[in-house]
């Protein structure tokens, strides 16, 4: 018996004539004179057209998986107890802060979370916040170090690697210092200078500004767009301008820290729903209307759904056309959060909404980050006219944040236009095109192998399941030591038997360099058995994928 | 040697599926060593017990369902 939770997996059923589904009957055994009936078919089968294409997995944790991470668990808990005890009369050296007990006064350091970093976290910590040097491409250097007293600290060796990236977020592979995006950078710091000196409101916004706005605006196919110097507070610091007491806002179970920031910070009633969970969505709008505000039973001013293109801790994406016939059928706004997913899916690299074929006009507010596929920093929304007037006077980050520095306005403008193909040549296709077939050959490798992975077969984040907080710290030290560079999440980004390691593919990714990954990751996976998968080999491939070639 | 070196990594896979699925690997090579010295105490006071009691015990569960014996009294 299969052990795969599949969503939406294509089967042949689904390609059969709709006539004869019900027990031979015809038709389903509904009776109509036939006309409502094929218009009705035909606008159910453009509907869910979308959904032969889309293959997501989430495969179930094996029993004894599970359960070997409850037992190690258990074992952390219990011997960071008795070291507590024994520091605390006094044998055993526990090098985190001394805390006087004086009466009358709290303790400071009771809770879970002080306890979990110094006797789970601390224990691995040579495998997170690795210092590097140099950019971050598709190979990077990471600096050297190693600790004598059990990582409570670290001291530099004096060496350094090269070791192959898939830590970044680099999905176009922009992040370069070479180059005509660097040539012009460097052009614009020479004529500009480096800061602003002002907020957009008071002498910040430059011609540079203006053109990047209008740049974006066009690569979204919006009407205006307001671009943020900083990712996170893009959307921090823009939710509470748009939404605020008498709200409420629909968000999902897995939204980044900053959505959630942002929503708390509005004043608005949050309500989550299940990851991706379309009927779950649909329960909660049709529960907000009817029961409306909790005491006063008015009815909403607003309801706004908030969702991410592609969840980066799961490699999910969002079932968009489904949100949308939801939000025009409930008369709702909906907030995509594009951060992983502009420039990394889609045919000409516009997102979730090229990716689906749908109306960028259709969703209220797309926001997004230019963190992760243009190689600058910096987040944006687009929207209507109407919309951005609004955040150009009322958001907080255009009256109080410095704006966005002319080299990184500059770095946006070049690797925008590249991507709209204005500089004549094809190099935007031909990442697009590259990071597509990266990430179609990776998955495919890789479940080929037996790993279980979780996420759509799209998506360029590449999360690897190991359960187990020991075997995610073996993967990360043995693959630096062989020569690749990972980053292993653990407890609290994920849950807690959930760890995982997660690729982040890019376009400056070559066959070669994917091969080498492969046969590391493996070699490791012999080693430490985390070939867990019991699903039936991948029924997609790279191969329909076209690659540009070199002119 | 090649036998030798077959055993040992042999011997190396399964030590280290032991540490990481119990997440022993995690803690001070201190720690593992107390540990493993616990666990092997407890695992060898468990199988003397068993060795000495269960035959007995085995024993006479097997007469009192068959019948060989009435109820004994508590001793």
């Amino acid at each position: 018996m299969s052990m795969v939770e599949t969503i939406y997996m294509p089967s042949e059923n689904d390609f059969r004539g709709k006539t004869k589904k019900f027990n031979g009957v015809q038709n389903g055994g509904k009776i109509s004179n036939g006309c409502h009936k094929k218009t009705k078919q035909v606008d159910e089968e453009t509907e869910k057209a979308w959904e032969k294409d889309f293959c997501e997995t989430f495969e179930e944790t094996p029993m004894l998986a599970a359960i070997s991470t409850y037992i190690g668990y258990l074992i952390l808990v219990a011997v960071g107890h008795v070291r507590e005890f024994l520091k605390s009369i006094g044998i055993g050296v526990v090098k985190c802060v001394a805390e006087p007990k004086i009466p009358g006064f709290v303790p400071l350091y009771q809770t879970w979370e002080s306890f979990y970093s110094w006797y789970v976290y601390r224990r691995i910590q040579d495998c997170f916040c690795r210092p590097v040097s140099g950019v971050p491409g598709a190979k990077m250097v990471v600096i050297d170090r190693e600790s004598n007293d059990h990582r409570w600290s670290f001291q530099y060796t004096g060496g350094h690697s090269t070791v192959l990236n898939f830590g970044s977020y680099n999905y176009l592979g922009f992040s370069q210092n070479s180059g005509p995006c660097a040539e012009e950078v460097e052009q614009t710091i020479k004529n500009y200078g480096v800061s602003v000196c002002g907020s957009r409101q008071e002498l910040g916004y430059l011609d540079l500004h203006k053109q990047m706005d209008r740049l974006v605006a066009d690569y979204l196919g919006v009407e205006d767009a307001y671009t943020v110097p900083m990712g996170f507070a893009t959307n921090s610091m823009n939710i509470p301008s748009l939404v605020g007491k008498g709200c409420l806002i629909l968000s999902d179970e897995l939204n980044h820290a900053s959505l959630i920031l942002g929503c708390r910070l509005s004043g608005a009633k949050i309500k989550t729903f299940k990851h991706n969970c379309m009927k779950d969505l649909e329960k909660n709008l049709r529960e907000a209307i009817v029961d409306k505000q909790p005491r006063t039973h008015r009815p909403w001013k607003k309801i706004l759904i908030v969702v991410e293109g592609v969840y980066s801790m799961e490699g999910s994406i969002v079932k968009l056309p489904e949100v949308l016939r939801l939000k025009k059928k409930y008369k709702a706004y909906l907030y995509l959060d594009e951060a992983h997913s502009i420039g990394a899916i889609g045919p000409h690299g516009k997102g979730v909404v090229d990716y689906f074929g749908l109306n960028p006009r259709d969703v209220d507010i797309m926001m997004g980050t230019f963190t992760k596929s243009f190689g600058a920093v910096g987040g944006y929304i687009g929207g209507s006219q109407a919309l951005v007037n609004h955040l150009r006077l009322y958001s907080h980050s255009a009256i109080y944040s410095s704006s966005m520095a002319p080299g990184v306005a500059q770095q946006i403008v070049s690797s925008m236009n590249i991507m709209l193909g204005r500089d004549g040549t094809r190099e935007g296709e031909k990442r697009i095109q590259q990071l597509k077939w990266n990430t179609r050959y990776f998955r495919r490798r890789l479940q080929e192998m037996g790993f279980i992975l979780y996420g759509n077969k799209d998506s360029p984040v590449v999360p690897l399941l190991m359960f187990m907080p020991s075997k995610i710290a073996k993967f990360s030290r043995e693959s630096l030591n062989r020569g690749m560079g990972v980053v292993v999440v653990g407890f609290p980004a994920t849950p807690m038997t959930k760890c995982r390691a997660r690729f982040c593919l890019s376009a400056s990714h070559t066959k070669e360099m994917l091969d080498e990954a492969l046969q590391i990751t493996s070699d490791i996976g012999d080693l430490l058995a985390i070939k867990y998968s019991k699903a039936e080999p991948p029924s997609y491939s790279e191969n329909d994928v076209p690659l540009v070639e070199d002119s | 040697m090649g036998v030798v070196n077959s055993v040992k990594s042999f011997l190396y896979f399964w030590y280290l599926q032991y540490t990481l699925n119990t997440s022993i690997y995690m803690l001070e090579p201190l720690e593992q060593f107390l540990f493993n010295v616990f666990l092997v105490g407890f695992l060898s006071i468990s199988a003397y017990t068993f060795y000495v009691f269960v035959p007995a015990h085995v024993v006479q569960i097997y007469e009192l369902i068959f019948g060989l014996r009435q109820v004994p009294a508590a001793t």
